[in-house]
């Protein structure tokens, strides 16, 4: 497998009312070629404030800081942190595209579909506006939009939901980059139009070999698409394993709660119409309880252990990791 | 679309009948009237003032009078002064000009001027232009437009003598540079109020799209910042700006009035004045009507020009 990027030790701040606020710390992933990475978690979990990181689309410093770094492996590698404004721009779109949850406000609404796709090619690449509206025709009819030819001079407002995030897709994939970030991108869709829109990336994604990242809050958008899994919390990682792994046996009490949390039609030992919830809400990044994170909300809490730093990520073999001082003892309660 | 046009035009017209009838009844329910202004010619009695009323025919009751005159409103005989017997629509074109140029070239400073603070206070918000931007603004539409004509005139006609102190043209010059340099300085008086209102609308509207998600999406694109500035943002941020524009434009017509006064341009708003203090109602009545039909008409190429900018806007 090749490695597409690199991030090592990412943190992430804001800058509030002159003190700067850390909302990600300490991320280590890698992307592969042709494989899927999900990052999951609530909202407020850092997870989308790591891909606009990636695609440096956070507000320039002093507004914000980061550290760590995000290497772009290629002909040569290059840190995206410490590349120039120019130098990113050239990266933004041709190497690493990205896609968003709401397509219905992600597309310019006074500018044709056609426009905003030549658009992104030419501002990449050297093409005739004749030859770069050809591949445009190519792109639509690549993600499955009948009569593309004619779509080109369709406006944002004429197209369904659905239709959108297959044009946002269709410009992220019109200079082939090696990694697509989907942020949340079904999220605002239909649960039909959901199941097209993933299959559709799968498709592309088998076709292109580009390595994904895929955030999402949904578990069994997980279980569709992706190859390794990472659960965050408060800005941090606190679970990532294969996918298989992740959601067949999770260790951190975070990771299970997040799935029982999902509906499902049966649901073993529950009652109908009886939803688990997490109790409490994500904590202000400003002001996180010490020691693990998730201690106040946890129900396997123990005082003197979990509220006592630090926590750090612990290899449960076989590339799954947990940060959980109680993992042991609850697998082995569990079984 | 021609619907629309047609759909709006007759709209129009009954707004500037129902115009005509409130302008109309307004004006003679004001103390004075029509008359007030013969009666201070020295020697006249009450008996002659009742023929001059007689002869005019403004002792009919007002609704015949009103039907008389809008009658002739709509065939194109608005009446004649009071003052001096001049047909009312040739006095109306005769001052036309002048507020135009007025109007135009203070609209075209205003628009291009407040449209770069605009973008600049958005682009660099709270930056120490932006501030400078919103405290000068707020000084200009806090000080009275006459008192910059007067400090205008004190300071660049009387202490530096470089520019006229009034009027459009001096007599026995009158050529292009002669205008120009009479126009300066109303022109620039004019523009100042309406620079701080459009830069403060410009900015608004700005900040209103910079964060929208297309505008992410056009970064996430890797396009050029100027790119993502005039296509992306500006692009969208200046749509509600033309209805602004239309609303705007058409007012100043007779809302350049107090800078016309100061600098004693021969414009509408100066007529609608004099015409006033005269009680020379039949150009009161034109200027009004005029006012009204240029606003309506500004309206309502606004909103086509919208429809052809922005494919959300339809006009049915």
């Amino acid at each position: 497998m090749t490695t597409v990027l690199t991030v090592e030790d990412l943190s992430i701040g804001f800058r509030s009312e002159g003190k700067v606020v850390t909302v990600v710390r300490g991320v280590n992933f890698k992307l592969e070629a042709g494989q899927t990475l999900a990052l999951v978690g609530e909202s407020g979990s850092g997870k989308s404030v790591t891909s606009l990181g990636i695609m440096g689309l956070l507000p320039p410093p002093p507004q914000s800081r980061t550290d760590g770094r995000i290497i772009l492996h290629g002909d040569q590698d290059t840190d995206l942190l410490t590349l120039p404004e120019a130098g990113m721009r050239r990266v933004r779109g041709d190497r690493i595209a990205m896609i968003f949850q709401e397509p219905l406000t992600s597309l310019n609404p006074v500018h044709t579909v056609g426009a905003q796709i030549v658009e992104a090619i030419r501002s990449h690449r050297r093409m005739t506006r004749k030859a770069a509206r050809a591949r445009a025709i190519d792109l639509i009819e690549q993600v499955g939009i009948p009569d593309a030819a004619a779509r080109l001079g369709s406006y944002p407002h004429e197209l369904s939901g659905g239709m959108r995030q297959r044009i946002m897709i269709a410009i992220a994939l019109a200079l082939e980059p090696d990694i697509l970030i989907a942020d949340e991108p079904t999220t605002a869709l239909d649960v039909t139009v959901q199941a097209q829109i993933i299959d559709l990336l799968r498709r592309l994604q088998a076709d292109t070999g580009m390595a994904m990242l895929f955030i999402t809050h949904d578990f069994g958008v997980v279980a569709d698409v992706a190859d390794r899994t990472i659960v965050m919390y408060a800005g941090e990682m606190v679970e990532e394993g294969s996918t298989d792994t992740v959601l067949g046996r999770p260790l951190m009490p975070y990771t299970r709660g997040l799935m029982s949390a999902v509906p499902k039609l049966q649901t073993a030992g529950l009652k109908q119409g009886e939803l688990q919830t997490i109790d409490g809400f994500v904590p202000d990044p400003a002001n996180l309880p010490t020691g693990c994170s998730f201690h106040p909300r946890c129900r396997h809490m123990r005082e003197g252990l979990c509220d006592v730093p630090p926590v750090p990520l612990e290899d449960a073999g076989d590339r799954h990791m947990v940060r959980c001082k109680r993992w042991q003892d609850l697998a082995e309660a569990s079984g | 679309m021609l619907r629309f046009i047609l759909h709006r035009f007759g709209h129009s017209l009954l707004l500037l009948f129902l115009v005509s009838i409130l302008g109309f009844t307004i004006l003679h329910l004001a103390p004075g009237g029509p008359l007030s202004q013969f009666a201070l010619s020295p020697g006249m009695t009450q008996a002659e003032l009742h023929k001059i009323a007689e002869r005019m025919g403004l002792n009919r009751p007002l609704p015949v009078q009103w039907f008389d005159w809008f009658t002739g409103l709509v065939i194109g005989d608005w009446g004649h002064s009071f003052r001096d017997g001049r047909a009312v629509l040739d006095i109306i074109m005769g001052h036309l000009f002048a507020t135009l140029l007025l109007v135009i070239s203070s609209t075209i400073l205003s628009v291009g001027l407040g449209t770069l603070v605009g973008v600049l206070g958005a682009t660099r918000r709270y930056s120490a232009f932006d501030y400078l931007a919103t405290v000068g603004a707020m000084i200009a539409l806090s000080i009275p437009t006459f008192w910059f004509g007067l400090v205008a005139i004190y300071v660049f006609s009387l202490k530096l003598g470089w520019l006229p102190s009034g009027n459009m043209y001096s007599i026995g010059d009158e050529s292009v540079l002669d205008y120009a340099r009479h126009l300066i300085m109303p022109s620039c008086v004019l523009a100042l109020v309406q620079v701080a209102i459009w830069s403060r609308y410009m900015r608004s509207s700005m900040l209103d799209v910079i964060d929208q998600d297309f505008v992410r999406t056009a970064r996430a694109k890797g396009l050029a910042r100027s790119r993502v500035l005039y296509a992306h943002i500006l692009r969208n941020a200046l749509i509600p700006m033309i209805t602004l524009l239309g609303i705007q434009l058409p007012t100043l017509l007779s809302g350049a009035l107090v800078t016309e006064t100061v600098f004693t341009w021969p414009g509408i708003g100066r007529l609608f004045l004099d015409s006033l203090g005269y009680n020379d109602y039949p150009v009161i009545m034109g200027v009004l009507m005029f006012t009204a039909i240029f606003v309506l008409l500004g309206n309502l190429i606004a909103d086509i020009l919208v429809a052809s900018v922005d494919p959300r806007v339809r006009l049915e």
